[in-house]
């Protein structure tokens, strides 16, 4: 009888010992625990408040997975330094499997390509000047990045929280996922996490901003009508885009290559079906791969540091930056076409599509309700995300 | 000056360059160039494009209104002195008709009163000065737009 109450109690003890509470409750558990409450609110933040909750859900239970003692779902020792695929492959769990995909990129060139059969890219070859407020937005990027090596960051951190500024969350993946090493503070979770919330809080954040850097006089500006574009230019487009922007950053090509290739499929009007799964199926099923693997990389130690407040920090300035460049280009515009632009359309080059262009839209009809920027803002936002992705190719050959 | 230029070639051969003040300014400028440069490229060439498209529109058009004058014939105006004006055909769909058929009437009821025939020739919407759009196309845009506005 003593046996069998010794057996059971030593089968009762060997069952807490390897239990996630007892990890909990021990040395350092309440760093997981802190983790939870994170992954908690952002889940709060998504469902609740519809912050951006299409990636913020995965991310934020990807967290929460991740932050479980024992689950081993993921395990960031194989993806320190060297990597050998051939042991994720065998020792890897669910999470790690997934996030094969961000590091070998796969993931965002997929979401660019459900983007780009999404995406009507009218207003900007109706407008092709645009381009410039797009370009101009991105000095947001280049901003934070000497921003972060004055706070001592190293060039592949600098890099990874500068390109936060494109506003454009595959892009920012793509850029860290690549120059992170595992090896830092900073991981590519804390980059999403940081690009993603400040997306959600553009509408806090540029209104502001717009204001102060615009007079009202400026932001009352009518801007002509755009003209009609032709279906032969649509086509044209996504090709001679894919040519140019691929052949002078050749880096760029994986994100700009697949944003365009969804665009023809959609514009030449043959390929429905194709259309139809990029930017339904295909999209939805590689968001919920990228969100929970991306939100994995969250660990405890990576997210309860100083450095994750200075990528926080860094995020939301890149994110004033650009659109403080944006605006202030689109004032020099305004200048040189003899008040025939208004500024206000410059901040939408930060991406962020749509969010970005209805700011600019919504700014500009306080002013005067009868003031319609929607269509032309889309022009520099489009722009954009071209710019993010030529400014993500120039950091990758630099540093990649 | 010097030292930029060769802290930009460095960049690309080293793995991890050092952050210090040469390779970050040459970094920043290094990236806005080729940003602005790649985009510029397709600001000429869109431009091009555009202009050649242009062109080919404007021919049609012109083809288009030499070809019209022979099709369109002349609308019918009533000058009796019965209020019932007739409308010419610049409103076509069904809803420009009712806001034509509305002013016909109220021009109708007018002559009633005072006695004197009015023919309605044309109805065509008023260009705010300013605004560069005619009010119906307002109220379209803004019908348009309203689902994208933000609360």
């Amino acid at each position: 009888m003593n046996e069998i109450l010794n057996t059971f109690l030593d089968t009762i003890k060997g069952l807490w010992l390897d239990s996630g509470f007892n990890a909990l409750i021990a040395d350092g558990g309440w760093k997981n625990l802190v983790m939870i409450g994170v992954a908690l609110l952002c889940m709060y933040l998504a469902i609740a408040k519809q912050f951006e909750p299409l990636l913020l859900l995965p991310i934020s239970f990807g967290m929460l997975l991740t932050n479980l003692p024992f689950a081993e779902m993921y395990h960031p020792e194989l993806w320190t330094g060297e990597i050998d695929f051939g042991n994720v492959l065998h020792d890897g769990g669910l999470l790690d499997i997934l996030y094969l995909g961000v590091k070998l990129q796969i993931y965002p060139p997929l979401i660019f390509l459900g983007i780009g059969c999404m995406t009507d890219f009218s207003p900007l070859i109706a407008n092709p000047k645009s381009f410039l407020l797009g370009a101009a937005a991105q000095a947001g990027i280049f901003f934070t990045f000497v921003c972060a090596g004055l706070l001592g960051f190293n060039a592949l951190e600098a890099a990874s929280i500068a390109i936060i500024g494109g506003a454009d969350g595959p892009t920012a993946i793509y850029v860290s996922s690549k120059l992170l090493t595992g090896e830092g503070a900073v991981s590519t979770g804390n980059i999403a996490l940081a690009a993603y919330t400040y997306m959600a809080l553009v509408p806090v954040i540029q209104p502001p901003l717009m204001r102060l850097f615009t007079t009202k006089k400026e932001r009352a500006i009518k801007m002509e009508q755009l003209r009609v574009v032709s279906k032969t230019e649509k086509i044209i487009f996504p090709i001679a885009v894919t040519l140019i922007i691929s052949l002078l950053v050749p880096s760029a090509a994986p994100l700009v290559g697949m944003l365009m290739f969804g665009n023809l499929l959609k514009e030449s009007g043959v390929a429905a079906r194709l259309v139809d799964t990029a930017q339904n199926a295909l999209m939805n099923i590689i968001t919920i791969f990228l969100g929970i693997s991306v939100g994995a990389t969250t660990q405890a130690d990576k997210i309860l540091n100083w450095s994750f407040l200075g990528v926080m920090g860094l995020g939301v300035a890149a994110f004033s930056l650009g659109t403080i460049s944006g605006v202030l280009f689109g004032k020099l515009m305004c200048i040189a076409t003899k008040g025939k632009v208004n500024p206000l359309i410059g901040s939408a080059g930060v991406s962020a599509v749509p969010m970005a262009a209805r700011i600019s839209q919504k700014v500009g009809a306080e002013t005067d309700p009868t003031n319609f920027l929607l269509m032309h803002a889309m022009g520099p936002n489009v722009a954009g995300v071209i710019g993010s992705a030529v400014a993500a190719g120039v950091l990758l050959a630099v540093l990649g | 000056m010097i030292n930029l230029f060769s802290a930009a070639a460095v960049m690309l051969t080293e793995s991890v360059p050092e952050m210090d003040a040469t390779f970050i300014t040459a970094m920043t400028i290094t990236g806005l160039s080729v940003v602005f440069a790649g985009l510029l490229i397709l600001v000429v060439y869109l431009s091009l494009l555009g202009g050649v498209f242009k062109r080919i529109g404007t021919g049609k058009s012109k083809k288009n209104k030499e070809a019209a004058p022979k099709a369109v014939s002349k609308p019918a105006v009533s000058k009796s002195t019965a209020p019932a004006p007739a409308v010419s055909s610049t409103v076509s769909n069904e809803d420009e008709d009712e806001v034509a058929a509305v002013i016909a009437a109220v021009i109708a009821a007018m002559s009633a009163e005072d006695g004197k025939a009015y023919a309605v020739r044309s109805v065509k919407p008023v260009r705010r000065s300013g605004s560069g759009r005619s009010a119906w196309a307002q109220a379209g845009l803004s019908d348009l737009t309203a689902p994208f506005s933000i609360q």
